[in-house]
């Protein structure tokens, strides 16, 4: 097929990037963006005898470690302890790993940068995507069983799970754009991130309820970056009842914020990741 | 026929970091030790280039080492921005880059799963892929290795896998740097028989070369660039001779003329 006569030149320089435009562009990607996903569960999986069952062992190992050190080696915790830890832990993994794999995303893609312009959220978003899916899987594998064993009633609440998952999820893409592209120009990124992700682990209420920290405390902890989402977590399907205001708050701001300022940024910059590798 | 690539006034500049380091230890040594301070040097690929390229025809861009072809194929590819000057293109038009075969590919998935991922990049929809992947398998020849994972190909089968793809991805402009030099002479024969109906189906080819007889089969337009300067654009004899009077003339090598801006800045 051959261009029409009157095929309407523009500059790329100077095109306006609206937000709606690229998120167009992504979705025109979307078959890439599918493609990335599958490769990576593919390619997790592959060759390997346990397979999937492998997403499964590392949060309940880390649920048995944490129930023996509180539970009963420091003696403090509740009744149904390992249910409480493994909503944190879930909703963690699902951030720390996201947040590690996506320094790489635009500089391990390198080769793909450099010869094929497309939209290079696809990259970053992919990684997030891929984690998504794989905590997807585990929640509906794990929670069932936690129902089952702590005889946990179906509760109004939890019909806001997949509320407090969207603020999550906009968080995480916020936070994999930003390091995604920062990481292109500094490769420090990566110690940075691993330094910081094991300071948050413990200012963010996983492993003790945010109501055993002292008065004055609590509120700072709920504004550590995770904290929102976890503890609305914990709310609905631990305690059973409706986040408060705080907790609100806290999710609605850094999903929503986190996602504006980690979209608008990558994409300043995304034109230069091309020269920059 | 109207004009599908216009370059107005081209420049690009890089930097040429020597010294460079991100490591904090080198930063700390450079407050105090020359030796170790970065140096910064601007480094002009390209200078005022105006090059206007009509719907239909088979450009070569032909000139030594470090001249600036690439990097003015790359801007029309959009991979890289003009620091100064335009660069207009269609703004809706498939444009095909040929600057390396098989981007994404991983060894460890099947040439099935490989040409399904590779297609994507490109921008295309599954149904599209899906009308796509019988001819690439047919175009390829390699029917009986599809569903085996790429590490168990040789390098030759996955450029011929590569092509396939890229040969059928139907581009209104098709981008092409040197890439069939690296396969013997069949899959080159192959090459040029699909290069050669892409110009009878009137497509616009930029093609990148440093052999004058793969200029001469492919183009009707011959643009020389020499130190990021066009210094010819005409005709393919008059353009390929002045091209072996500039390799003859000079010693081979880059000269330091790159790093002065261009004229008017």
């Amino acid at each position: 097929m051959n261009l029409p006569v009157d095929a309407e030149l523009v500059d790329r320089a100077v095109q306006r990037k609206t937000l709606a435009a690229n998120l167009a562009s992504v979705f025109a990607y979307r078959e890439l963006l599918r493609n990335l996903v599958l490769k990576d569960l593919k390619l997790k999986y592959r060759g390997s005898v346990l397979g999937f069952l492998w997403s499964l062992v590392n949060p309940l190992a880390m649920v048995a470690v944490y129930t023996l050190a509180f539970r009963y080696i420091l003696s403090i915790g509740q009744p149904g302890f390992p249910f409480f830890i493994l909503l944190g832990v879930l909703a963690w993994s699902f951030f720390a790993n996201s947040a590690t794999m996506s320094t790489g995303a635009i500089i391990d893609g390198g080769s793909l940068v450099k010869a094929v312009r497309f939209p290079r959220a696809v990259l970053p978003l992919a990684t997030v995507l891929f984690n998504l899916a794989q905590y997807l899987l585990t929640v509906v594998v794990l929670l069932p069983l936690m129902f089952l064993i702590y005889r946990v009633p179906p509760s109004g609440p939890m019909l806001l799970f997949p509320v407090f998952l969207a603020l999550q999820v906009a968080f995480i893409v916020g936070i994999a754009l930003m390091l995604a592209a920062a990481t292109t120009y500094f490769r420090d990124v990566r110690h940075f991130v691993d330094i910081a992700l094991s300071l948050l682990f413990w200012t963010t209420p996983i492993v003790y309820p945010l109501s055993q920290a002292p008065e004055w405390l609590r509120l700072p902890l709920l504004f550590s970056p995770m904290s929102g989402f976890v503890v609305a977590y914990q709310r609905i399907f631990y305690e059973g009842g409706w986040p408060d205001l705080p907790v609100w708050t806290a999710g609605l701001m850094y999903g929503l914020g986190t996602f504006i300022l980690g979209t608008t940024w990558f994409l300043s910059l995304e034109d230069r990741f091309g020269e920059q590798l | 026929m109207s004009v599908v690539i216009h370059a107005q006034e081209v420049s690009k500049r890089f930097y040429l970091r020597h010294n460079r380091s991100t490591d904090l230890k080198v930063r700390f040594l450079s407050m105090f030790h020359e030796r170790h301070r970065e140096v910064i040097e601007e480094f002009w690929a390209l200078r005022n280039v105006s090059l206007a390229i009509r719907s239909g025809e088979a450009v070569g861009l032909v000139g030594r080492n470090g001249s600036g072809k690439s990097t003015l194929l790359k801007i029309v590819a959009g991979l890289h921005l003009p620091t100064k000057g335009r660069m207009l293109v269609p703004a809706r038009a498939r444009i095909g880059t040929m600057i390396e075969l098989g981007v994404g590919f991983h060894h460890e998935l099947s040439g099935e799963e490989n040409v399904y991922l590779n297609a994507s990049v490109y921008g295309l929809t599954r149904s599209q892929i899906q009308a796509l992947y019988p001819k690439v398998v047919k175009y390829s020849g390699l029917e009986h290795f599809m569903d085996t994972p790429l590490k168990s190909y040789s390098s030759g089968m996955q450029l011929r896998l590569g092509f396939a793809i890229a040969a059928n991805l139907d581009p209104e402009i098709l981008l092409l740097d040197e890439i069939f030099a690296v396969g013997d002479a069949e899959f080159q024969r192959q090459c040029f028989q699909t290069l050669d109906e892409f110009r009878a189906q009137g497509k616009t080819i930029l093609f990148v070369s440093h052999t004058p007889s793969a200029v001469r089969t492919l183009c009707d337009r011959v643009c020389v660039l020499d130190q990021g300067r066009l210094v010819f654009d005409g005709t393919v004899n008059e353009g390929l001779a002045y091209y072996k009077h500039l390799t003859a003339a000079t010693t081979p090598g880059l000269s330091y003329h790159h790093l002065t801006p261009p004229e008017g800045s």
